[in-house]
């Protein structure tokens, strides 16, 4: 090995070794589970693919995926649109604020998760701030059972946690895009909106995906959120993995969905990017 | 010597060792078993560390602080709610010489070889246990051999708060729960053990051992219980929380020391009991099977459910007492509020009788894994 090669690959080994350790390794470790079994708490080391069976034929764990699936789309796509527009507004239109505004992106992030879900937690509910708001005003008499826990509370808690990781890449990507391509537009007719959806949207448009992208993934490992905003029929499948490696102990099925989770959400993403390169080109 | 050699041997030494390291058995063995005969000297523990694993509060930090004091003894804590962070330190061969042991997970925890037995004819107090704890099943194996002690209980109450529920006689039906008027006025745990004994019982059956048929009917009314609550309460002080907001009205699973914690925020709750019965709650302390010091263990249980600690826990905990002679001690205080008579005094006591199908079943009758998987279709909504 040439030394210059020997020098870089001492400077990238403690990355590397870190990187090994605490994420390939467990990776590795929650493949080779999901094969196996267990017995009054034992693992049964022989490889079988009775895990992987229960976890893509099971109509129960199907509906955990498909919900899961669908919660992650909606708070993602909603993620990606005020995203989208937050960025607009303070890379072009309140350009002299944006560092404020910016920042005031990243301070959301600063408070803790659990202490963000307790406060929606007070916002929702039958005598929760927005219900019981709406009934002292009078605009509705009973609490509203959108407003209670349930799929809405979760999705609304999942876009707050969320939406600063979606605003960063799609600001990021904006900052290519220069104001005098919008200006050029509006100068060839175009109002505001139609520069922003034919001009700023197509050119930022990776960074939109990588921001719809993330808050996908994100998302659909959630288990926490549904399980104090949620109601008793909106468990995520983050919520059965946390159980099989809780109370109920079947370390390998929870593997098997965990993984099953990895390979669905690879499948579905790499179909969108395919899709999103065609239509750039 | 060249780059991709480099690598590809670094991944299959990586793969080699993970499946290795995952492979191997950990089972939790190897540990110290008491010997001997006769009472505990306590002299022969001066001077020695346990390790308690399990649920704050429940090993004897405050109450027996004196008594380790007074023995130069330590005691260090690993607080955990999660029982199967608790079975998973011990099968992976973590030395400890206490650990909680909880009623419903009790004897799939003997069963699994996580608790060694525990020798009651050593133990000076355990004469003084109340029949219904000292004769009861789960803290057994099929054989008969006690694996844990109790140290506190309580009866399996649904709270409630009665300035917004009407309960007449604090009596209520699992089966009124599942009626419009109750729509997202309650919650419960997520679990199904509550739910399917009181709807078994509601329905006829002979819970907790149904047939397939039964079962089947027990999970369709439970599937509308379900829908009809509000939510699935985390722990008691969840529940607690969202009756003190105003969220929901009960919770099916209660623990009178809700009570007290709702006071402290101004709002009054009641207890009651549904009409298909109680079941209750204990939790035990038990010796590991990687304890290094078990001898000291079974002198410190026997200390545990001596009187002047159980008045203690009780007091701390909200509990039942375990020890017949700590009863009047609790008069007048925050744990007089359990009917003794009816709940641990008779050793058949049906408050404590199996809750869930224990490991043994008859042929023709649904195991617990029965109803976890009647349950996780219930909670998927399919």
């Amino acid at each position: 090995m040439k030394p210059n090669r020997i020098v870089t690959a001492l400077q990238l080994a403690p990355a590397s070794v870190y990187y090994s350790a605490l994420f390939g390794a467990p990776l590795i470790l929650l493949v080779v589970y999901s094969f196996y079994t267990t017995e009054n708490f034992d693992f049964i080391p022989q490889f079988t693919l009775d895990n992987y069976v229960t976890a893509w034929t099971s109509d129960v764990y199907r509906t955990y995926f498909a919900r899961t699936l669908r919660i992650s789309a909606i708070t993602a796509l909603a993620i990606a649109v005020v995203g989208f527009f937050y960025s607009y507004v303070i890379t072009y239109t309140l350009r002299a604020h944006r560092a404020v505004l910016y920042f005031l992106v990243l301070v959301s992030m600063f408070g803790g998760y659990l202490v963000r879900i307790y406060a929606w937690r007070s916002i929702f509910g039958a005598e929760g701030i927005a219900n019981s708001a709406l009934m002292s005003t009078g605009i509705i008499s009973e609490p509203l059972d959108l407003l209670r826990n349930g799929e809405f509370a979760i999705v609304v808690a999942m876009i707050n946690f969320y939406l600063p990781l979606g605003i960063l890449p799609i600001y990021a990507a904006m900052q290519n895009v220069g104001p005098g391509q919008i200006e050029a537009a509006q100068d060839l007719g175009s109002s505001r909106l139609g520069a922003a959806g034919k001009v700023v949207l197509p050119l930022a448009l990776r960074g939109v995906t990588v921001a719809f992208v993330f808050t996908f993934i994100a998302t659909a490992a959630e288990w926490l959120t549904p399980q104090l905003l949620g109601g008793t029929e909106d468990q995520m499948i983050g919520n059965r993995i946390a159980y099989q490696f809780g109370a109920g102990f079947d370390w390998p099925l929870g593997s098997a969905l965990a993984v099953t989770l990895v390979v669905v959400l690879a499948l579905l993403l790499g179909a969108m990017f395919t899709l999103v390169r065609r239509w750039i080109r | 010597m060249s780059h991709r050699v480099i690598r590809s041997g670094a991944i299959a030494a990586a793969l080699t060792l993970t499946t290795v390291l995952a492979g191997c058995s950990a089972g939790g063995g190897g540990g110290d078993t008491p010997t001997g005969s006769g009472p505990i000297d306590p002299t022969a523990c001066d001077g020695v560390t346990l390790s308690f694993i399990g649920l704050d509060g429940e090993q004897g930090d405050q109450e027996l602080a004196d008594w380790r004091k007074e023995h130069d003894m330590t005691l260090q804590t690993t607080s955990t709610t999660d029982m199967s962070q608790l079975i998973a330190a011990i099968k992976s061969g973590q030395q400890f010489d206490l650990a909680t042991m909880t009623k419903d997970d009790a004897q799939r925890m003997i069963e699994g070889g996580i608790f060694q037995a525990l020798p009651t004819d050593r133990l000076e107090n355990w004469a003084d246990m109340v029949p219904g704890m000292a004769e009861n099943s789960n803290i057994r194996d099929t054989a008969g051999t006690v694996f844990g002690a109790p140290i506190a209980w309580g009866d399996g109450p649904f709270v409630y708060r009665p300035d917004k529920a009407e309960i007449v006689d604090d009596r209520l039906s699992i089966l009124d729960l599942t009626k419009p008027e109750w729509k997202n006025r309650f919650v419960l745990f997520n679990s199904p053990g509550r739910s399917f004994y009181f709807i078994g019982n509601a329905l006829g059956f002979d819970a907790p051992y149904y047939s397939p048929e039964e079962l089947e009917e027990v999970a369709a009314t439970a599937k509308t219980l379900v829908q009809n609550a509000a939510a699935f309460a985390t722990n008691y002080q969840d529940a607690t929380d969202r009756m003190v907001s105003g969220d929901v009205d009960l919770v099916i699973n209660g623990w009178q020391a809700q009570v007290a914690s709702a006071e402290e925020k101004g709002v009054t709750l009641d207890w009651g009991y549904f009409d298909e019965g109680r079941t209750g709650w204990w939790d035990a302390i038990a010796i590991p099977t990687t304890a290094q010091n078990a001898e000291c263990a079974a002198l410190y249980i026997d200390q545990m459910i001596g009187v002047d600690a159980q008045v203690q826990i009780a007091e701390n905990l909200i509990s039942g007492v375990v020890n017949t002679e700590a009863i009047d001690a609790t008069a007048g205080g925050p744990a007089d509020v359990y009917d003794y008579e009816a709940a641990v005094l008779d050793p058949n006591t049906e408050v404590f009788g199996p809750m869930i199908p224990q490991e043994d079943v008859p042929d023709g009758v649904t195991t617990y894994q029965d109803w976890l998987d009647a349950w996780e279709q219930i909670t998927s909504g399919s």
